[in-house]
């Protein structure tokens, strides 16, 4: 698995987001991409996953143009700014429906997932009632549990407990062993250090790698 | 593959669809049961009495004068706030851009058909259970004119012509519910796009009273006693409707998130 953003850009009412990026990013990695508020982070993310379209250059995903040979990659999960779910649904219920799409994955999948991100004393609860941190554990939940080849979390600790970021950590590195491509995007360096083999620094819409 | 959560009715679904039936369960009350004023000349006759069979009705009158705002309201709101909590990119990424398309479209469209069509068809059914199934007499001047589009169905045909035009009605509702949905799309306030189908509605409303174009008021065009006066109401609404099914195809295309 590779994916190939070359000379990407973006604008959104005359605001440079992105500007000429062009990086490589290989399967069993994990990489990370930190950046202010407003750098640009989000848009790059959304941009690989299909959810927005360039205004010049392109991203190649295992030979395929996005937008293109395809409108998304065939198996990516991704969790972008604060997830969003319905409310009167069980964490449960809520990743049977996004993975009754694909069928791809049994009930018992969707429960290692929710038992992986923490979240089995709280099977019970709607997701109205969960709190930042609990909602955010359902969105990496939902974006690991069907194991895709690429993952991408957008500022995935947020509202996270210390113990809950390990776990994440944990999640991570097991995925990036079985050959997962990981992309994590953060303005926490220190949290990107940890997991981490390729780091970049995202500024004003360019790209340029730190470590 | 399991949608049934995906295209489930929501709660703001069912506040509509709730005005919907309590202003049909109103009609069944004073316009069925409790009406018995044979000095307006309204004949005993299920497919008079029932709440599309004519506009005489304060209830009647009523449902097709907030007929959009119900299919607005039911679908406009709720899709607003999941668009807003990006909630669809997770449906997106994994169906594709044109299956997505194909089914957010179908199920908004769907809720906007059941909130005017459960309505609907539960006052005909209580209605004919209290009323005679009779042939309409195009001489009695209630129900459309002899020289009206469908007339010639519902004189010979009368049940087929009323469920026809439940079905056409609903259709019609399905097609505002989806015109929000293209509202929210483009619109920064929800709330906004989910009153601006009311306005347009209105406005012809208003327009069609001021200066006597009956043919361009689509509260009676919707209201099956009442019927289509003329080739523009149904112009009108064909055209609406396939602009309205274009323009989600299109930003379903391509929208950005």
């Amino acid at each position: 698995m590779n994916i190939s953003v070359q000379n990407v850009s973006k604008k959104i009412k005359n605001n440079e987001i992105l500007k000429n990026i062009s990086v490589e990013f290989e399967s069993g990695n994990i990489y990370g991409i930190r950046g202010k508020n407003g750098s640009g982070k989000t848009m790059l993310i959304k941009a690989i996953c299909g959810l927005i379209k360039t205004d010049e250059g392109r991203i190649i995903v295992d030979g395929k143009v996005i937008g293109k040979d395809m409108d998304f990659p065939e198996s990516i999960g991704v969790l972008i700014e604060n997830p969003g779910f319905p409310g009167g649904l069980k964490a449960f219920d809520n990743l049977k429906v996004i993975a009754s799409i694909k069928n791809k994955i049994t009930d018992k999948d969707i429960e290692e997932a929710l038992i992986k991100v923490g979240l089995e004393r709280d099977l019970e609860k709607r997701y109205r009632q969960y709190s930042l941190g609990m909602r955010q554990k359902l969105g990496i939940a939902a974006a690991i549990m069907e194991h895709p080849d690429i993952i991408l979390l957008d500022e995935p600790t947020n509202g996270l407990d210390d113990e809950s970021v390990m776990k994440l950590q944990n999640i991570l590195k097991t995925e990036r062993d079985k050959g997962a491509l990981i992309i994590v995007v953060s303005h926490d360096f220190e949290e990107l250090e940890i997991l981490s083999n390729e780091i970049y620094q995202m500024k004003e819409g360019c790209l340029e790698k730190l470590h | 593959m399991d949608f049934k959560k995906f295209i489930s009715i929501h709660k703001i679904s069912i506040v509509s669809i709730a005005i919907g039936i309590g202003i049909a369960l109103w009609h069944f009350e004073k316009g069925v049961l409790m009406w018995n004023n044979p000095a307006y000349g309204i004949p005993e006759n299920a497919y008079i009495s029932w709440l599309g069979g004519t506009l005489f009705f304060s209830q009647s009158y009523w449902f097709y004068l907030i007929f959009p705002l119900l299919a607005s309201i039911a679908t406009g709101i709720e899709y607003g706030i999941l668009k807003k909590n990006k909630y669809f990119y997770q449906y997106r990424i994994r169906m594709g851009k044109a299956r997505y398309t194909m089914l957010l479209g179908f199920r908004i469209f769907a809720i906007g058909f059941l909130v005017i069509a459960i309505p609907l068809a539960l006052n005909f059914i209580l209605t004919m259970m209290v009323k005679p199934l009779l042939y309409p007499d195009s001489l009695v001047a209630i129900g459309p004119y002899a020289n009206e589009i469908g007339a010639k169905l519902f004189y010979s045909h009368p049940m087929v012509y009323t469920i026809g035009y439940i079905i056409f009605d609903g259709i019609f509702a399905g097609t505002i519910s989806l015109f929000t949905a293209v509202l929210c799309n483009c619109m920064e306030n929800y709330f906004l796009a989910v009153i601006v189908p009311y306005g347009i509605y209105y406005a012809l409303v208003t327009i069609s009273n001021l200066f006597a174009w009956e043919c361009i008021s689509l509260n009676m065009a919707l209201n099956p006693g009442h019927g289509l006066k003329g080739i523009a109401c149904f112009v009108e609404i064909i055209v609406f409707t396939i602009t309205t099914i274009f323009l989600w195809i299109i930003q379903g295309a391509k929208e950005d998130n």
